[in-house]
């Protein structure tokens, strides 16, 4: 049996999966290289063909990877050092979420996890992914099963319930690392509590791999993770260049390996060429929009069936949206990333990502960033489904376009789900705005 | 009202028109659902007097306990030691929360797709209705879930009367020691508020008024499982809703004087419903004052609630604390005892929950569940689906309902209440 998944393993994934991929990426590669004709955007990064290898590749060992390694599910924002270290194939919900949302079939996971009675008002993250566990179907061709599921709550407390319905429906160990929330500064009784919770979950995971900790490994992962996070903040912060080389729509795709797969080598790899080429664009003035007038900050998830729809917008208006708190948390905490204290600074990084903060906080990062970006309004999307992300935008709108003086906008919507989504609501109301910027 | 409150209102800072409004529409919804039951215990005359003057007697009594030095803490949540508060010479009391008052005013601050019960509380808040908030001192937010969290800081930013304390949502030793760091951080925040010194002496004095106001609920509680009914749901929820209000001491000497007379009916078979009437098992979201919509509609349709398996009933109100610690880390560790084992959705896993709604159902005897959700509240709604699975697999009927504030589906939920209880008599 060993015999056999090891063949097909290494025909599926190392061989035939692996060249046809490479095959792929040199034909999208090729692509790139003709002349560029969008009237609006500026020419995609030449690395996307490289993103698009990786991910692929991480979907394809996905679909083996129960043949070969312990398979976790966890929460984007979990420490998976851990994981990582002790040679676990990891998946995120969330970003199989997302993937769903990309390709137009999250309201049809979703109406699955509706029709075994969850309610529609629940976050459609939970929903496609509870629905595509439940029916089997995704886009992705096979999710693996999951041996584990890391549930850590720093991003939502949905995550609590919806991995709950998981670890019942799939009858597999539930981690859970409770991240209690931040208004100032973390009491140390809070640090010291997830810090014991990431030393206890330690035995469980080594249990269900099967195998001990090696600290030096572990250090070793915590390392890239570090350094990864530090390069994608980099990444980010070319945003700032006028014009900007990458727009946040741009981000919200290059954000899947900072995502999904911290700790790997290949990310840190994938993130060094990514800044490489966005320097050399700010280096030679190649805009990521045409013709750039106005700059806008995002706030809160994209809407991820709307992505190609609201940037050819904003482009055809020379609007580029420079940066997006979203992708701006996978990017800000690298320096209490500390590799020879890996649980303890996992600890206190982990209680700190923007969603397990205080609006006042949110409020103070999109201040810095509208400072930092040089941005000209700020897009606040009232996410339906995410209630951390979007409660306190109603006050801190007011404050941005009251005491910064620049022009907010709350836009209605769902990251995954277009039955909560008018485009005609959404495009009279960016019109508006957009003319609010060009007076 | 027993006399002219609108002084009193006045110096309050209440918008004493919508107050108005407000006292008006609530008499008359009250008599309509309570005064209006055929065949009430005489002793559910308190509480309608108590109801009569919550607004009113019940806020002059917090003023004058003000007069005399003492605070007021205002509150939403079960997970706030009462102990505490008391052993300090506070007063606690519950918040408005239970109606959609002023939702534009909320929604100038909220998401419109909250929680009604957040959104309820911004609503009472910002539309100056709530006496208990305006005469409170201190407002003690709890993290239980995602959107208390930021409402507690949004909040914050309009009165410097917040504090928040934080709640584990697993249960293990690493969570009691959180538990425990908050309440203590918690109770030196009163002693700042109090200008007092938590003692033993004070934390066994108040843990015994608490204890004797729990093991009153508890006594009514099991009075309930008679058949005849010898209380009706509702009135049986009026009670847990007023333990949030009224005094403790006088409170619980008031639910034994009901208990009394209900014992006397259950001798001689009286009810305020037929015997073998449907009975039913709510469980779910909590029901603040004046939120009757759902019990109302299922004892019109001939059915009787025989218990909450709630934070405003039993889940919030079983169990008592240890009042016998000698020293101040063993008082902290009795409170910690206590109120982790109240299992609200927020934690995970939460097998005992279902355990209890299992325990209650036998307890009770009652022949169906209804799993009550409000709109938006994540924790309880992913629960209702396993819940109602577990339930129906043991042969429970189960009817799931979902609603909001609002009076717009009640026609359809009255539907569904009534083909559940045709169910429970089939």
């Amino acid at each position: 049996m060993k015999l056999a998944s090891s063949l097909r393993w290494h025909l599926n994934v190392t061989v035939l999966g692996s060249a046809w991929l490479k095959w792929d990426r040199l034909r999208l590669a090729r692509k790139l290289r003709r002349p560029w004709r969008h009237p609006h955007l500026g020419p995609p990064l030449l690395t996307s063909p490289r993103l698009k290898e990786l991910i692929s590749r991480h979907y394809l060992r996905g679909r083996f990877a129960n043949d070969r390694y312990p398979v976790a599910w966890v929460t984007s924002g979990a420490p998976v050092e851990v994981l990582v270290a002790l040679g676990y194939f990891v998946i995120y919900p969330e970003n199989h979420g997302a993937v769903c949302g990309i390709r137009e079939v999250g309201d049809t996971m979703a109406a699955h996890a509706e029709a075994a009675g969850y309610s529609p008002d629940l976050c459609s993250y939970a929903r496609a992914d509870i629905g595509a566990a439940l029916s089997g179907e995704t886009p992705v061709g096979r999710l693996p099963r999951p041996d584990l599921l890391l549930c850590c709550t720093n991003i939502c407390q949905t995550v609590l319930y919806w991995y709950r319905v998981l670890a019942e429906h799939f009858g597999c160990p539930l981690v859970v690392i409770d991240t209690p929330f931040v208004y100032d500064q973390a009491s140390e009784h809070a640090v010291t509590y997830v810090e014991r919770q990431i030393e206890d979950s330690v035995a469980v995971c080594e249990r269900v791999a099967g195998r001990a900790l090696d600290s030096r490994r572990l250090q070793r992962v915590t390392s890239r993770s570090k350094e990864a996070v530090a390069l994608w903040g980099s990444v980010l912060q070319c945003g700032m260049a006028r014009p900007t080389p990458i727009t946040a729509f741009d981000a919200f795709i290059h954000m899947a390996p900072i995502v999904e797969m911290r700790g790997e080598e290949l990310t840190v790899a994938y993130y060094r060429a990514l800044l490489a080429e966005l320097r050399r664009r700010v280096d030679r003035g190649i805009g990521a929009v045409k013709g750039e007038r106005h700059r806008v900050l995002w706030d809160n998830l994209p809407i991820w069936h709307r992505l190609r729809w609201l940037g050819e917008l904003l482009a055809e208006h020379q609007v580029a949206m420079v940066a997006s708190t979203y992708t701006n948390a996978w990017g800000e905490l690298a320096e209490l990333i500390d590799p020879a204290r890996p649980i303890a600074s996992a600890a206190r990084c982990y209680i700190h990502p923007i969603l397990n903060r205080g609006t006042g906080h949110k409020l103070a990062t999109m201040r810095r960033m509208v400072g930092e970006y040089g941005v000209d309004g700020v897009i606040l999307h009232s996410d339906r489904s995410c209630k951390p992300y979007s409660i306190g935008q109603v006050d801190q709108r007011s404050r941005l376009a009251g005491e910064a003086g620049v022009p907010a906008l709350l836009l209605e919507a769902d990251h995954n789900d277009p039955r909560s989504f008018s485009e005609q609501q959404a495009t009279t109301r960016l019109q508006a705005f957009l003319e609010m910027l060009a007076a | 009202m027993s006399k002219d409150y609108h002084p009193m209102w006045e110096s309050l800072g209440l918008d004493l028109d919508a107050h108005d409004a407000l006292l008006d529409f609530l008499g008359s919804y009250y008599a309509d659902t309570f005064v209006a039951q055929p065949n009430r215990p005489a002793a559910m005359g308190y509480f309608d007097f108590v109801m009569s003057e919550v607004h009113g007697l019940r806020i002059e009594e917090l003023l004058a306990a003000k007069a005399e030095g003492r605070k007021v803490i205002a509150t939403f949540c079960t997970y706030v030691p009462e102990e505490l508060i008391l052993a300090l010479d506070g007063v606690m009391v519950g918040l408005c929360a239970g109606a959609s008052f002023a939702p534009e005013l909320a929604e100038a601050v909220l998401p419109r797709t909250l929680c009604p019960l957040i959104k309820g509380f911004f609503g009472f808040a910002l539309g100056r209705v709530c006496p208990y908030l305006a005469a409170s001192d201190l407002v003690v937010g709890e993290n239980t879930c995602d959107g208390k969290k930021k409402a507690w800081e949004i909040y914050g930013d309009m009165s410097e009367r917040m504090v928040v304390f934080d709640l584990p949502q697993t249960k293990s030793s690493a969570s009691r020691a959180l538990l425990r760091g908050e309440y203590a951080a918690f109770a030196r925040r009163l002693e700042e508020a109090t200008g007092k010194t938590l003692t033993v002496a004070a934390f066994r004095r108040g843990a015994a008024i608490v204890n004797a106001k729990r093991e009153a609920l508890a006594r009514l509680a099991r009075l309930r499982a008679a058949d005849p009914a010898p209380l009706s749901g509702l009135d049986g929820l009026l009670v847990n809703q007023i333990a949030f209000y009224d005094d403790p001491v006088r409170f619980t000497t008031q639910v034994h004087a009901l208990c009394d007379e209900l014992e006397q009916r259950i001798a001689a078979g009286v009810g305020v419903a037929r015997r073998g009437a449907p009975r039913v098992l709510v469980s779910g979201c909590p029901m603040a004052v004046p939120n009757w919509k759902v019990p109302t509609l299922v004892e019109r349709a001939g059915a009787v609630i025989v218990g909450e398996e709630s934070c405003v009933g039993e889940r919030g109100q079983r169990n008592t604390v240890d009042a016998s610690a000698d020293t101040l880390d063993g008082a902290l560790d009795a409170l910690v005892d206590r109120y982790l084992g109240i299992d609200c959705a927020i934690f995970t896993p939460n097998r005992s929950r279902l355990d209890h709604i299992g325990e209650m159902r036998a307890a009770y005897n009652a022949h169906g569940v209804l799993h009550y959700g409000l709109q938006f509240c994540q924790p309880y709604l992913m629960e209702a689906g396993p819940v109602e699975k577990a339930l129906e697999g043991d042969g429970v009927p189960t009817l799931r309902v979902e609603t909001d504030y609002g009076q717009e589906d009640v026609g359809q939920l009255q539907t569904r209440i009534e083909a559940f209880i045709e169910r429970l008599e089939g």
